[in-house]
């Protein structure tokens, strides 16, 4: 249009006008791919956290190199659009993938050239500077996202930590509790009452304090698991963080490859076990009462004191105190 | 010498034609001022349309998330992961497991419970034995039930304290997502909104043919008039000096 004498209309800004829906176009391209981006480091970090679906399938990209890189031709043809304002005609040809997934060069974003993998619905999954960087992208496709999954943190990644803190703890549990019976035993052998009734009943207590001793375990074990559970949420959610910073799934997903790794690392919080079994008095009470009780000293020769059923067996030198008497663990 | 009217007329006539000519193209110009303004229109309604229809695929993927969580973190779903993870606490809390751990007491088995040197042989003490251990085993897995009760509500595994954070969490990264991508989108609609409309202005072309009617006009009218008085000195009528041609 325009030009020397010619008659007619001439426009005035047609080369801005061009111009301005050129960028406006590459502006939508670059859009497209960052939302693809964004869309694709997502799903890996879910992956890598959370695995995928046992039955999905990892998109072979072993066929993507720059040798075998089809022809972009993508054509601007200004103000001839569906609109007649404007139309892009992308005829480039696109090289097919496994899955009715297919590769290509994309359309002009304003940079570089980049490359990118379409599902089979023509929609962009991931964008990348070349053949050779895009072939590293990880795009699983298929399965049944409800049903199992596979890959992520292993499924025995917690119980491996619980059960270590529970290792740890466990045989001083069990240590003090055999402590804590050999106590009862000379306590009660000594106090005479070893087939009683209290005997029975303090056997029980201590098998009350050891239940629970295994419990408490087992929980503050459990509640240390939650920590690393949460713990690597908020890895998950660092990487995330940084997906949404460089828009590129690759750093991201490093990112959230090393977390993962570093994360075999933590070391749960395992400090000695303190005295777990409370002290059971085992006839010392009646020990005591007879060494005090003088009435106890009328009929007994001067040599001791003898009390009744669960009594106490004093020594001739009466020397047995209540300190060494006190089962204390 | 050529007749003063017969030059006239000439005159006229190439006048008349370019003047046609020069309406033309000021016609066109119009015209195509016209195309393009509409395309401009049917340019910006296009874009406004895909806008639209993205702001409402992202609000709705946005929105479904919202919902999603809703459901997973609603009272009825958090009483079923409470009872759950309270099972599951209390099968925990009962079996730890470990290595070597150290068997519970097993009260069918009286031998088992006695200390070193009690003789269980005595029926009499093998019940007492047998029933203080059932007892405090009562007693304790009544106490174990009540702390995995109050794990399951607090910040166990799978705790009420752990999941429902874990949901707000994923549930906000699909809604931070749709909000990432409208907000692209948002700012390339503002990109394609800048997009100015075409403007066309007549050609040199036909500002010349208009300058030419307009001289020809001029010339035509000054020719006829001069020849129809030297026709007619009495007559008295003429054309006058009207110049025919487009004015531009």
């Amino acid at each position: 249009m325009g030009g020397k004498g010619k008659s007619g209309p001439v426009s005035t800004n047609n080369q801005m006008v061009a111009m301005q829906m050129e960028q406006a176009e590459q502006a939508k391209q670059a859009n497209i791919e960052r939302d693809a981006r964004l869309q694709q480091g997502l799903s890996q970090i879910t992956d890598i956290f959370g695995g995928h679906p046992t039955d999905a399938t990892l998109l072979d990209t072993s066929s993507i190199t720059s040798h075998n890189a089809p022809q972009a031709q993508y054509t601007y043809n200004p103000f001839q659009g569906p609109f007649g304002y404007w139309n892009i005609n992308q005829s480039a040809s696109n090289a097919s993938l496994p899955g009715g997934y297919t590769w290509s060069q994309l359309p002009n974003s304003g940079g570089d050239t980049q490359w990118g993998i379409y599902d089979p619905n023509g929609h962009l999954v991931t964008s990348a500077g070349s053949p050779e960087q895009l072939a590293r992208a990880q795009i699983w496709y298929g399965g049944n996202p409800n049903g199992p999954t596979t890959g992520g943190v292993p499924s025995d990644f917690y119980d491996n930590f619980r059960n270590s803190i529970i290792d740890y703890y466990m045989p001083q549990e069990a240590e003090q509790y055999a402590n804590a019976r050999t106590s009862l035993d000379y306590n009660l052998a000594r106090a005479g009452s070893l087939n009683s009734s209290v005997a029975a009943m303090d056997v029980g207590k201590l098998a009350e304090q050891d239940t629970m001793n295994k419990a408490q375990i087992a929980s503050q074990a459990d509640t240390q698991t939650a920590g690393l559970h949460t713990q690597m949420e908020n890895a998950r959610q660092q990487a995330i963080a940084q997906l949404y910073s460089t828009e590129d799934p690759t750093v991201a997903a490093n990112t959230a490859l090393n977390t993962v790794a570093n994360a075999q690392l933590t070391v749960p919080l395992l400090n000695p076990a303190g005295a777990m079994f409370a002290p059971i008095m085992a006839g010392v009470g009646n020990a005591i009462s007879g060494f005090t009780n003088p009435y106890a000293y009328i009929t007994g020769g001067g040599t001791g004191a003898m009390t009744g059923a669960s009594g106490a067996v004093s020594t001739p030198s009466g020397s047995q105190s209540s300190g060494q008497n006190v089962a204390s663990y | 010498m050529c007749d003063p009217l017969i030059g006239g007329l000439v005159s006229g006539a190439a006048s008349l034609i370019a003047g046609s000519s020069a309406q033309k193209g000021y016609q066109e110009t119009q015209d195509a001022q016209n195309l393009a303004n509409i395309q401009w229109v049917n340019y910006q309604n296009q874009i406004h349309h895909e806008q639209m229809v993205k702001e409402e695929q992202d609000r709705q993927m946005a929105e479904n998330a919202r919902q999603d969580t809703l459901q997973k973190v609603s009272p009825q779903t958090q009483q079923q992961v409470q009872q759950t993870e309270q099972q599951r606490l209390n099968a925990l809390y009962n079996n730890p497991g470990g290595q070597n751990p150290t068997p519970n007491l097993d009260v069918n088995k009286p031998s088992s419970l006695a200390l070193s040197g009690e003789q269980t042989g005595n029926t009499q003490f093998g019940n007492s034995l047998t029933s203080a251990v059932n007892n405090a085993t009562a007693v304790a897995r009544g106490r174990i039930a009540a702390l995995a009760t109050a794990g399951s509500y607090g910040g166990s595994f799978g705790g009420l304290g752990s999941y429902l954070p874990e949901q707000f969490a994923q549930g906000g990264n699909i809604i931070n997502l749709a909000d990432a991508m409208r907000r692209g989108n948002i700012s390339t609609y503002g990109v394609e909104q800048q997009v100015q409309p075409q403007n066309f202005v007549v050609g040199p072309g036909t500002t010349q043919m208009a300058s030419i009617a307009q001289s020809l006009g001029g010339a035509a009218g000054s020719l006829i008039s001069k020849g129809i008085s030297g026709l007619g000195s009495g007559g008295g009528w003429g054309l006058g000096g009207g110049s025919i041609g487009y004015n531009a």
